[in-house]
């Protein structure tokens, strides 16, 4: 029999059938697209808010108790850990010192060497943060049980560290968010620290409160 | 202008009070604050918001103490209450419901599910969403 190299002209029916679902499967790809579109763009919006409210708080006072207070309050509350310590460098550069802390043993972390493993990535300005949640695995090393420790960074010098040691059990891991909030305590935190160390100094001689 | 419906926030953190203020301020809400359980009862009170987020641990008396004594209260007692916790376990979520809850939301708190509920308990809720 012979070939017929020319196409069948289609059914009317089936080519208008197959146009509607053609630009029914386009509209869905756009729906699709613009939803995710809008979640990326709502995720966004609460990174910048929770950022936001991060920095406000942090700068809300200047009394070393509750700046101090207000660091863990922040960690607590936007990244979920109720395991803080906040330590001060030493003069020397050789120790760190705690200042403040939550839910740790105090004695145990009072005093770390800045100069050994992770401490002495953190006092050179770096970011720690644990790949694995902490207590899972691992080495019993000094730092061990630290799911993440921030510099605490002023004029390019470390004053300090933050360490975060475990998370809420209902929290998975470190995400995005908890890494942007790591940036701005980092750049942040020491600054407010430093002002609230200097009020205590002045007694408080150097400014008005209003009302 | 329909009236704005009201929201109280229990809770004795500050950047808590502030991160749900920031995240439910877009809905036109009246939001009403208090920092303690006690304080957050007469608030109730006086006030009779439309809902009530309460967060789980605070000073003088905890969330799950607070909404039992809402929901033993006459004027309160039919008041949505949305239970703000750290604590994600069975026997926390036990505790909340048992104390007479409707829902909860677990910090780190996420603004969709957050927004999701309230406006669910607020019979605000649109499929189309």
């Amino acid at each position: 029999m012979p070939r017929n190299d020319r196409a069948k002209p289609s059914n009317p029916t089936t080519r208008e059938s197959r146009r509607a679902s053609g630009t029914a499967l386009l509209e869905s790809a756009a729906h699709k697209r613009l939803a995710e579109r809008c979640a990326a763009l709502e995720a966004g919006l609460q990174r910048l808010t929770t950022l936001w409210v991060a920095s406000i708080r942090l700068h809300s006072s200047v009394d070393p108790a509750e700046a101090l207070d207000n660091i863990k309050d922040i960690l607590t509350t936007l990244v979920g850990s109720e395991e803080i310590a906040i330590w001060r460098l030493d003069q020397d550069g050789r120790s760190l010192l705690l200042q403040s802390s939550q839910g740790i043993d105090t004695a145990r972390w009072a005093t770390v060497p800045a100069r050994k493993g992770v401490f002495n990535r953190v006092v050179r300005g770096q970011t720690y943060i644990r790949d694995k949640p902490a207590g899972t695995a691992g080495r019993v090393r000094a730092e061990s049980g630290l799911s993440a420790c921030i510099p605490l960074r002023a004029g390019g010098l470390c004053t300090g560290a933050i360490g975060i040691f475990g998370l809420l059990p209902h929290k998975p891991g470190l995400n995005k968010l908890d890494r942007a909030l790591f940036d701005l305590l980092a750049d942040q935190a020491a600054i407010v620290l430093i002002c609230a160390g200097c009020s205590a100094r002045l007694g408080g001689h150097w400014g008005r409160r209003d009302g | 202008m329909p009236n704005r419906k009201k929201i109280l926030l229990v809770d004795d953190s500050s950047t808590s009070l502030l991160m749900t203020c920031m995240l439910l301020s877009e809905e036109n809400y009246e939001l009403i604050t208090a920092r303690d359980g006690v304080e957050g009862f007469h608030k109730a009170q006086d006030e009779l918001p439309d809902l009530i987020l309460l967060d789980v641990v605070m000073p003088n008396m905890d969330g799950i103490e607070t909404c039992k004594v809402l929901r033993a209260c006459k004027k309160t007692e039919q008041i949505p209450v949305i239970m703000i916790t750290s604590r994600g376990g069975v026997a926390s979520l036990e505790a909340s419901y048992a104390s007479g809850c409707n829902d909860y939301v677990i910090k780190p708190i996420d603004a969709g599910e957050l927004l999701a509920k309230v406006k669910n308990c607020l019979g605000e809720w649109n499929a189309e969403e």
